[in-house]
């Protein structure tokens, strides 16, 4: 039974090869394993035995209790990740996203407060002004689409640099004044409320980048959710079983 | 200007192409040169001077390649003297995955097959499509061009990518010319004359009896339509008839794509689209009715007009090609009711935006019992050479995530613009890359989902520059989700552990969430839905 269950690992490994389809094997997955805990202390006799038999135990208690923590949180954490994360993309893409939302970010706060940095000095030597060949200097880079800063952006442009910059930038957001959806709503509302009204709309797009900053933050933490107690359960059912083989032979031994 | 005899009877003159014009290789030939040579007779010069540089005389010594299948090109080619071999080059197979009993303990795999190894329901005697006069049989797809035919036309008045490889049977020589050339040409009477005379003599007969339902038209039957057929040309977005017109013409697509539109609330739905070797405008000759639907060329479009009363004594001369037609206009009858039925009875916002409503076999991911395990993902890659054709990402409608994957479209935008014709929908509605796809890419540009990959596989060619030996070169087919019909359900479905993953009828599976508020399961939807297509 305990082998049979082990067997949906290897079963998800060949997808494609017709043995019944995926749910049939993992609902055959959850009530085998549910039903070995009884069957295993009958034929333990409700005795925890000697020292190989009370690992054993021990295991498939944390076993079972692990499958069964997993089953329950993917009965309510899938519908929790669909309504609290709009944004959703792939797990693995997260890094790429966020990367994109800093450079979005950045883009639009030069857009209308000029370059965050001052552009580096150029090394090269002057162009001469007589030959006529020589390329006429280029415009200091900036990704935004004006060349200035707006007049009033001051405010956005230091709660870009003091808190949206960190916040993009952070692998955790527990410590960020925006780490809560609440707080950066209350934020952002303060902050629209000194900017002119030419600045309400890169202010507002700039909340929906730390709203969707947010949501990955959320998609990570419920993603980790979802399937950290595999990191348990997988391992310890594979050391179960090879327990059991052992226990087998040496109960054919004695 | 310099002037030299040449082989196409017409002095020789070079001329500079204007500025900003794609350079040709070859001779530029000046506006008096071009005027010797019979086929510009009747252009005003001042006009082909205005156009200097468009055209210029090619020389190709036997065995040289003119141009590549798959190849984007803007150029037309016209033979003056001397033959061209035409071809396919690319295998004749198509992607497919294997199946079977033997497939039961081995990890499956797609590849390349040929119709020997896996018949498909194409017949044998089926002509493919090509941008020349005249069409390519299957099993042999090779044919020759000579003297006075035109090849390329729709890659450079449409910019088509080429659809054969052309390679010169013998030293030959031709003009290449820029589409401001071509269309001084085709509205030259001189030469469209010359055209007409060629098709009707060479490839009529091929065209028509191409069509299985005209497959058993006799010779004396064709040789009296010869003289009353007629070739009409429209430029893109020109209306061929609208919904209404008097039925006056039946008509067949020798050149182009042709767009088939009905009346409907809310705007136009699109019936079909027609392309080279398709025909319509049957139903309203035969019903004795006027039109019942719009048809408007998409791009540089000719057709073969044969008039409703030559048309009329054709089915009359012949009942079995009367019972053929009346069939097919019985069955485009009826889907176009089910299509305006469906188009009438959804009028949720979000599902049009989506393009749901386009959809007629719809993957969804229910997102609240979907743990984001990827299986699915996995289980089209390992059914698929390790290349997915499933990517969980899409728009969301409702709780169900509509990943990217072949939603068998009811206006299949992919099908437009391939250039041999490779791409069709079955009747079971899975979309199928016919074998002689050349890997040009115009489906998977298409499709607005980009639902369409192309798959590189190395052949094996003939190396031109050591006959008798063979050279690798990559080459693509274009893949698409294929409903894995050869098994119970598709990888996807069948892979996914939490039953979130379901091929439905998304106009069924929504109206009943529509009707009643509720979103039906999965299971029930899967039971209660079966996407069209799908098996029992």
């Amino acid at each position: 039974m305990i082998l049979f269950c082990g067997l949906l690992g290897v079963r998800k490994k060949v997808p494609t090869w017709r043995l019944g389809n995926a749910a049939f094997w993992l609902r055959a997955h959850i009530w085998l394993g549910v039903l070995s805990v009884p069957m295993i202390l009958f034929h333990a006799g409700f005795a925890v035995g000697g020292a190989l038999t009370q690992a054993l135990m021990i295991l498939l208690a944390i076993v079972v209790a692990s499958g069964i923590h997993g089953l329950v949180l993917q009965q309510f954490l899938p519908r929790l990740m669909t309504n609290q994360v709009e944004t959703e993309t792939t797990y693995e893409q997260i890094p790429h996203v966020l990367e994109q939302l800093r450079a979005e970010a950045i883009e639009v706060v030069e857009s209308v407060c000029g370059p965050l940095q001052a552009p580096p000095e150029e090394s090269v030597a002057p162009p001469d002004p007589s030959d006529p060949s020589a390329p006429a200097k280029p415009a200091a880079k900036s990704k935004g689409k004006t060349a200035g800063p707006v007049e009033g952006s001051g405010p956005l442009k230091d709660f870009y640099l003091r808190t949206i910059q960190d916040f993009m930038a952070a692998d955790r957001l527990g410590n960020q004044i925006l780490a809560t959806p609440a707080r950066a709503r209350a934020h952002f509302a303060h902050l629209r409320k000194i900017l002119p009204p030419a600045l309400q709309d890169p202010a507002g797009r700039l909340e929906e980048i730390c709203n969707e900053r947010l949501g990955m933050e959320t998609q990570i933490k419920l993603h980790h959710w979802l399937h950290g107690w595999l990191f348990l359960h997988a391992p310890l059912s594979g050391v179960l079983i090879l327990l059991t083989v052992v226990h087998a032979l040496m109960s054919f031994k004695f | 200007m310099s002037t030299e005899p040449s082989a196409g009877g017409a002095p020789a003159a070079t001329a500079a192409p204007p500025e900003g014009a794609p350079k040709l290789a070859g001779e530029a030939l000046a506006a008096d040169a071009l005027l010797a040579i019979p086929i510009f007779k009747g252009i005003s010069k001042s006009l082909l001077e205005k156009n200097a540089g468009a055209v210029s005389r090619r020389r190709f010594k036997k065995g040289e390649l003119i141009c590549r299948e798959g190849d984007f090109g803007s150029t037309a080619f016209y033979v003056l003297s001397g033959k061209v071999e035409v071809y396919i080059a690319t295998p004749m197979a198509h992607v497919k995955t294997s199946g079977g009993v033997r497939g039961f303990f081995q990890k499956l795999k797609s590849f390349l097959v040929s119709k020997r190894e896996d018949p498909r329901d194409a017949r044998d005697d089926r002509l493919i499509p090509i941008d020349a006069p005249i069409d390519l049989p299957f099993l042999h797809p090779q044919a020759q061009l000579g003297e006075g035919e035109l090849f390329g036309e729709m890659t450079c008045m449409s910019r088509y990518p080429r659809s054969a490889t052309v390679r010169a049977a013998e030293d030959c020589e031709m003009l290449e010319m820029l589409s401001n050339i071509l269309s001084l040409l085709l509205k030259n009477p001189a030469f469209k004359d010359k055209a007409d005379k060629n098709y009707r003599e060479r490839a009529l007969e091929q065209h028509l009896r191409s069509l299985p339902i005209l497959k058993g038209l006799s010779s004396e039957f064709i040789d009296r339509l010869r003289s009353k057929v007629e070739l009409v040309r429209y430029d893109p977005g020109q209306v061929i008839f609208r919904q209404g017109d008097p039925s006056d013409a039946f008509y067949l697509v020798r050149i182009g794509f042709v767009k088939v539109s009905q009346q409907a609330p809310g705007g136009d739905v699109v019936l079909a689209y027609s392309e080279r070797g398709s025909h319509f405008g049957e139903m309203g000759i035969l019903a004795q009715v006027p039109r019942g639907a719009t048809c408007t060329a998409l791009d540089h479009v000719e057709l073969v007009r044969i008039p409703a009363d030559d048309f009329r004594s054709l089915v009359n001369e012949y009942p079995n090609i009367r019972q053929a037609m009346e069939l097919v206009t019985r069955a485009r009858q009826a889907e176009s009711i089910q299509r305006l039925a469906i188009t009438q009875s959804v009028p949720l916002e979000a599902f049009l935006e989506q393009g749901l409503m386009e959809a007629q076999n719809l993957l969804l991911l229910d997102l609240d019992r979907c743990t984001r395990c990827d299986e699915c993902v996995r289980a089209c890659a390992s059914a698929h050479d390790g290349v997915t054709r499933l990517i969980r990402v899409g728009l969301r409608f409702d709780r169900y995530l509509v990943p990217t994957s072949c939603r068998t479209c009811r206006d299949p935008l992919c099908m437009i613009g391939c250039p041999v014709g490779a791409i069709r929908r079955r009747h079971s509605l899975e979309i199928v890359i016919e074998d002689w796809c050349i890997g040009c890419g115009v489906c998977a540009k298409g499709c607005p989902y980009g639902n369409i990959t192309m798959h590189p596989f190395n052949v094996d060619e003939p190396d031109p520059k050591n006959p008798g030996t063979v050279k690798a070169v990559m080459k693509k087919k274009a893949t698409t989700c294929d409903l894995c019909t050869e098994h119970a359900q598709p990888a996807c479905v069948a892979a996914c552990p939490h039953e979130a993953a379901m091929r439905v009828a998304p106009h069924a599976f929504f109206s009943e969430q529509l009707s009643t508020g509720q979103p039906p399961t999965g299971r029930a939807a899967k039971e209660g839905n079966p996407a069209p297509g799908s098996k029992p």
